[in-house]
């Protein structure tokens, strides 16, 4: 049949992965990059295998629901939530069975129709009164707003991007924001609920850091979209090979404007912040005698949080992502407006034995 | 000539033809393929709230006046180019002088921050 | 001069067979580049991968415009083949090599611009629009340094005809006599297909940007194209600037395969090394640097062609 094999050739490719972190996973999903038989995809539709590693508690059930639907068939769900193990095999095997069609892609999960109908009458899908103020198909237009930089009046935008972004966003971070073309006007923290990524709890998989400086380049310089660089920054043994790749690094984020993302609160824009990480992260020890001990520390963890809403003002969404990807927003407690927690209720998809 | 021109539209309707072929038309694909949860807006997993298409601010409209500026210059240098070496030096200093006037409106649009989307 | 032209019936077959060997040649070329993927992979993984896309369903979004989101990878695709039309494919062959095939060249990369400015708008979904929108200034500007860069090589040539460009380096290839013209020239083919530097239309803030809605076949058709241009690029730089079929000892065709094969590497290369520009820098390095040097190139080609 030539629906099966080609499904053979397509099954000797990398597989497709696209990651959901959850608690305590980050780590395992960054040393994904490096390994030849996995491709860590942008979009979920570009993906055949969704990797849902860690705890992902009840709460992100919605969430996680939409990404899961929003792959294409034939789809496949490999759970890592406790010690990942053979994390790269299981995600190779899963990406071979669901090509070859051995094992069925997963329904969806979501609601098959949409809650409003498209045309209807009524409070919330009224249809066709066109651009001012009416909601055509059921979903409102975008109304004017001034902007920031030049006062015109266009279009503002009210987005939520989400907690699952890519695998160098911070997990569980869920931003509203108010967009103008792609320039952000105003942006705030819709959940201040970030993954901890350190577990205090025994029965979790084994307590986690803070990222380190070294984790943080990686993942700025995913967020830049310098992938291969990323990669060969990943398979550094040490600081002693890091930084030799210091130069190229620095030069990586050469590309944005200075003074992108300045922050009050270290006095730092994204370039000298990148350049306190890659200088941190080629030193033996975190701090040495010769550096001066009052230059203040990048800007991190949950102070970053609760300074976002002013720091991503005002920016390109591009710029802002990348800032977001340097802050290391891994908190090891939750952020400021945490709800005490909804997290020890671990979602019950995430609960499945794996394989 | 002709011949030429039919088969550039030959090559280029052909490779159109074949890319569309091979694609599935949105609309042909039926709704029960595809369930409303499963049409949802790549956004990380947060729920979509309006519209995308909108009226998007293009900040850089000022750059693209100038763009159409130099558009028009090219326009004038695809036949200068055909007889230029015919000219001589004169067309040289002729083109010299049109593009020392444009590019003064570079450099305004420099340092009048037209190039940067402030 | 080109004398042979390929006959009108066969041109659409050529066409697609010399589209898809090339993006099979840049997928294969792209690969080998990326570290640790070794020669006896890179072979069978363009192929692997094409079929994931293959078995993939493509999908669909809540309120796509569907037409234009049909159409838009096939028309990216399309300007491939419109460029391919009046490039050399072989010693004095071609499939249209017209009186003005430089502005042909040039109206395929403007096609190409719209073409993803068309897949960023048909999803109705903010992630790919905004990618899209943002990119059209970067676009913009590179055209213009296309134009110049292409005008400089025509200028010896005394025509707009590519046949006529390569016939003009039978003594010196352009690349030694403006040295310019080719770095110029690789930023804009880094730009059309959005690889390298100027990879800002399927950035990973966006979730791969224009084409983060796009799935199974319709991703296909997209990638084809954008590999397939990334392959024209390298075979116009080979004709416009590495002195198309001329060389020693061997054909006409083989001279323009190693040539195109070389550039194709080093477009690749580069692209994996140099650094990602965010869309005001690249504006301003455009307008500021690369533009009058542009300019430079264009008045050192018009000094060295006069008699």
């Amino acid at each position: 049949m030539t629906g099966s094999w080609l499904g053979r050739v397509a099954a000797g490719a990398p597989a497709q992965v696209f990651p959901l972190v959850g608690r305590g996973a980050r780590r395992h999903v960054r040393d994904l990059l490096g390994r030849d038989e996995i491709d860590l995809v942008a979009s979920p539709r570009h993906a055949t295998v969704l990797l849902m590693a860690g705890q992902i508690p009840v709460a992100w059930d919605g969430f996680t629901d939409r990404v899961h639907d929003q792959l294409p068939h034939p789809r496949i769900v490999v759970h890592a939530p406790w010690d990942p193990g053979d994390l790269v095999e299981d995600l190779v095997a899963a990406h071979h069975a669901v090509m070859t069609g051995t094992t069925a892609s997963t329904p969806p999960r979501g609601p098959a129709t949409a809650p409003v109908d498209w045309k209807g009458v009524g409070p919330h899908g009224q249809g066709g009164e066109g651009m001012m103020g009416g909601t055509p198909y059921g979903r409102p237009m975008a109304m004017t707003g001034e902007d920031l930089r030049d006062g015109l009046q266009l279009d503002l935008v009210g987005v939520r991007i989400g907690p699952f972004l890519a695998w160098w966003w911070p997990p569980g971070l869920l931003l509203d924001l108010r967009f103008q073309g792609d320039l952000i006007v105003k942006a705030e923290v819709a959940d201040a609920r970030p993954f901890a990524q350190t577990l205090d709890d025994a029965k979790h998989m084994g307590g986690t850091t803070p990222p380190t400086p070294a984790e943080i380049v990686t993942d700025t310089l995913g967020a830049v979209g310098h992938q291969s660089l990323a990669q060969r920054w990943l398979a550094c043994a040490g600081p002693a090979q890091r930084s030799g790749l210091a130069g190229r690094i620095r030069r990586s984020v050469a590309g944005f404007s200075p003074g992108t993302g300045r922050s009050d609160v270290d006095g730092r824009d994204l370039r000298q912040r990148m350049t306190e990480w890659v200088r941190l992260a080629t030193i033996d020890t975190p701090t040495s005698p010769s550096t001066p001990l009052d230059d203040p520390p990048p800007l991190s963890g949950a102070a970053a949080v609760g300074h976002l809403p002013v720091l991503l003002a005002g920016l390109t969404w591009r710029e802002a992502a990348v800032t977001i990807a340097s802050l290391g927003l891994d908190l090891s407690e939750p952020g400021p407006g945490t709800a005490p927690d909804v997290d020890d209720a671990v979602s019950a998809t995430a609960l499945e034995a794996p394989g | 000539m002709l011949s030429a021109f039919t088969a550039m539209v030959a090559a280029t309707g052909s490779v159109v033809l074949v890319g569309l072929l091979i694609q599935h038309h949105r609309s042909l694909l039926s709704p029960d393929l595809q369930t409303w949860s499963e049409r949802a807006p790549v956004l990380g997993g947060a729920e979509v709230g309006v519209h995308a298409w909108n009226r998007f601010h293009v900040r850089y409209y000022p750059m693209v006046l100038v763009f159409i500026a130099f558009e028009m210059e090219m326009m004038f240098m695809y036949p200068w180019a055909v007889v230029f070496v015919e000219e001589g030096l004169k067309a040289l200093v002729e083109m010299g002088m049109f593009l020392t006037i444009l590019s003064v409106g570079i450099i305004y649009a420099w340092r009048e921050h037209a190039l940067r989307w402030q | 001069m080109i004398t042979t032209h390929v006959n009108p019936l066969l041109a659409g077959p050529v066409a697609v067979l010399v589209l898809a060997g090339g993006a099979y040649l840049t997928a294969v070329t792209a690969a080998i580049i990326r570290p640790g993927i070794g020669i006896g992979t890179a072979w069978r993984q363009p192929l692997q991968r094409v079929a994931v896309l293959l078995v993939q369903r493509p999908t669909t979004t809540e309120r796509p415009d569907g037409a234009l989101w049909w159409f838009a990878p096939a028309a990216y695709l399309g300007t491939a083949a419109l460029a391919l039309t009046v490039i050399p494919l072989g010693t004095g062959v071609a499939i249209a090599d017209v009186r003005t095939g430089i502005v042909v060249f040039g109206v395929a990369e403007v096609f190409a611009i719209v073409a993803l400015h068309l897949q960023a708008w048909g999803p109705n979904s903010i992630l790919p629009l905004m990618a899209g929108t943002r990119y059209l200034a970067v676009m913009l500007s590179y055209e213009l340094v296309s134009m110049f860069v292409l005008i400089a090589a025509a200028l010896p040539a005394e025509s707009l005809a590519i046949g006529d460009i390569v016939a003009s380096q039978a003594d010196l290839w352009n690349v030694i006599r403006q040295p310019l013209g080719l770095p110029l020239f690789a930023v804009v083919a880094w730009g059309i297909t959005t690889w390298g530097p100027l990879d800002l239309a399927r950035s990973p803030d966006t979730a791969g940007g224009i084409v983060a809605e796009a799935s199974g076949r319709n991703r296909l058709v997209w990638e084809w194209g954008r590999h397939a241009l990334m392959f024209v690029f390298a075979a116009m730089s080979a004709a416009v600037f590495l002195g198309g079929w001329h060389g020693p000892f061997l054909p006409g065709w083989v001279w323009l395969c190693l040539k195109t094969l070389c550039v194709l590497w080093a477009l690749l290369w580069g692209a994996d090394r140099l650094p990602r520009l965010s869309t005001e820098r690249a504006v301003v390095i455009t307008w500021t640097l690369l533009l009058p040097l542009g300019f430079v190139d264009l008045a050192a080609a018009g000094v060295e062609a006069l008699p």
